[in-house]
């Protein structure tokens, strides 16, 4: 569903992270800003949370190392226990290995599943992007245009951008 | 832009979380699963197999041999696909120091392999290092020897590694000497181990050499596939340090601060 935004441009990442931090300060609402690389300090300066994959990726290594323990204990404990060298049937230490790659396997796939899934990366889906020149040289930050002050268009030329009104999806 | 991605900054703080944990993975990865597969070997009675040395002896030598095997490829590519300014000679000197490093620690796990068998007094094992420097199988164990520990030790000169010709050609010896330690490894321990009268030659059938082939097939067929279709540099990671390590960016700072060029490459250089 398309709205209205007034979009700042910009060339350079330095101006762009000034301007981010000057615009938050003087209480204007920043939908999201676009970049063609990471720049450092714009998630600070957005204010945005840590991102929670990290907490996902740990749920999805609980689940491959539990994965893994119960896995072996129920084939060579339950299912079909063998008698190697008098040995315990559950050999705890000889499981350690199948486990670790069990939870490397679970959290690396689990977590890439996550990201492609709470990214929206789906084979054909158009990108939400102001402008396609984002991921070549340009830099954006995005206003939505209800609600946004009378002066922030100047305000945003002021600080370095070229400044455009736009009905776009994002 | 395909799949959706917009260039959020949002996006982007998910991509480098993801990335991140990917990376962290990576390293126990590396060395649990060259250890496992080392234990293939140690945890059996064979001699020349059984032996403590094999985990950190494997985990190098993968590190040794990967590295050759990217200085092979990557040295070829650079040239082809024009990106002498994105892997300079810089990289290319770094890799070799690597090379030379993880070659030195294979080199010391030999020295440690005959010093056990000596020390062990186990006239098994002594007889299969005997037997991998003077039996039938002479010729692959010095030319193991040589291309793995004689060759990487060429990098301690700095005008060698920052040669291209050099690092080229030294870096298909190491893939030689790794190639040939798998197979004196593998070889010389299952054709003569406690038993005499079951003592064999070894060749290999014209299957075992069309499939080994095949995987060079293979493998170049997907390196090539992903040459022609996927971008070979991440050029977003190029663009986010273009300011501090471009010669031309590094030359308008200095220009536009009144501070000469040698001093610009010390402070940009010290930045990262």
């Amino acid at each position: 569903m398309t709205k209205k935004y007034i979009l700042g441009l910009f060339r350079d990442e330095e101006p762009l992270l000034h301007a981010v931090h000057e615009l938050r300060k003087e209480g204007n609402t920043i939908h999201e800003v676009y970049t063609p690389f990471p720049v450092h300090g714009l998630d600070d300066a957005l204010g945005y949370k840590r991102s929670r994959l990290p907490r996902a990726a740990f749920l999805f290594g609980c689940l491959g190392g539990t994965l893994g323990l119960s896995m072996q204990a129920w084939m060579l404990g339950v299912d079909w226990p063998m008698n190697i060298g008098g040995k315990p049937a559950l050999a705890w230490v000889d499981f350690v290995p199948v486990t670790f790659e069990l939870t490397v396997l679970i959290t690396a796939l689990g977590m890439v599943a996550t990201y492609l899934v709470a990214s929206e990366f789906i084979p054909g889906n158009e990108p939400k992007m102001p402008d396609p020149r984002i991921t070549s040289d340009v830099f954006c930050i995005a206003i939505p245009a209800e609600g946004a002050s009378a002066t922030v268009s100047a305000r945003m030329r002021q600080l370095g951008a070229e400044v455009q009104e736009k009905e776009v999806e994002l | 832009m395909s799949f959706g991605w917009n260039g959020s900054a949002k996006g982007w703080q998910r991509f480098e979380s993801v990335s991140l944990i990917l990376a962290g993975l990576s390293t126990p990865l590396v060395l649990s699963v060259h250890t496992i597969v080392s234990f293939d070997f140690a945890t059996s009675v064979i001699p020349g197999w059984h032996t403590t040395i094999f985990p950190p002896y494997f985990v190098a030598g993968a590190v040794f041999s990967g590295f050759a095997m990217v200085q092979t490829l990557l040295i070829i590519m650079r040239k082809s696909m024009r990106l002498e300014q994105y892997i300079t000679l810089n990289h290319i000197d770094v890799m070799n120091k690597i090379i030379l490093v993880t070659g030195s620690i294979v080199g010391s796990a030999y020295i440690t392999e005959f010093f056990i068998a000596w020390y062990s007094a186990v006239p098994f094992e002594q007889y299969a290092f005997v037997n991998r420097a003077f039996g039938p199988y002479w010729w692959a164990y010095w030319t193991m020897m040589t291309c793995n520990v004689i060759t990487p030790q060429l990098f301690w000169s700095r005008k060698l590694r920052r040669s291209l010709t050099a690092s080229f050609i030294i870096s298909i010896f190491v893939n030689i000497g790794m190639w040939f330690e798998r197979f004196v490894i593998i070889v010389t321990s299952l054709h003569r181990d406690y038993l005499p009268s079951s003592w064999l030659m070894y060749s290999p059938t014209w299957v075992e050499i069309g499939m080994y082939i095949g995987s060079l097939g293979l493998f170049f067929t997907l390196f090539f596939l992903f040459a022609k279709f996927l971008p070979v540099i991440a050029v977003a990671e190029v663009k986010s340090i273009y300011k501090t390590s471009s010669e031309e960016e590094i030359a308008k700072t200095a220009a536009k601060e009144g501070i000469n060029l040698q001093e610009a490459h010390a402070h940009t250089n010290g930045a990262h």
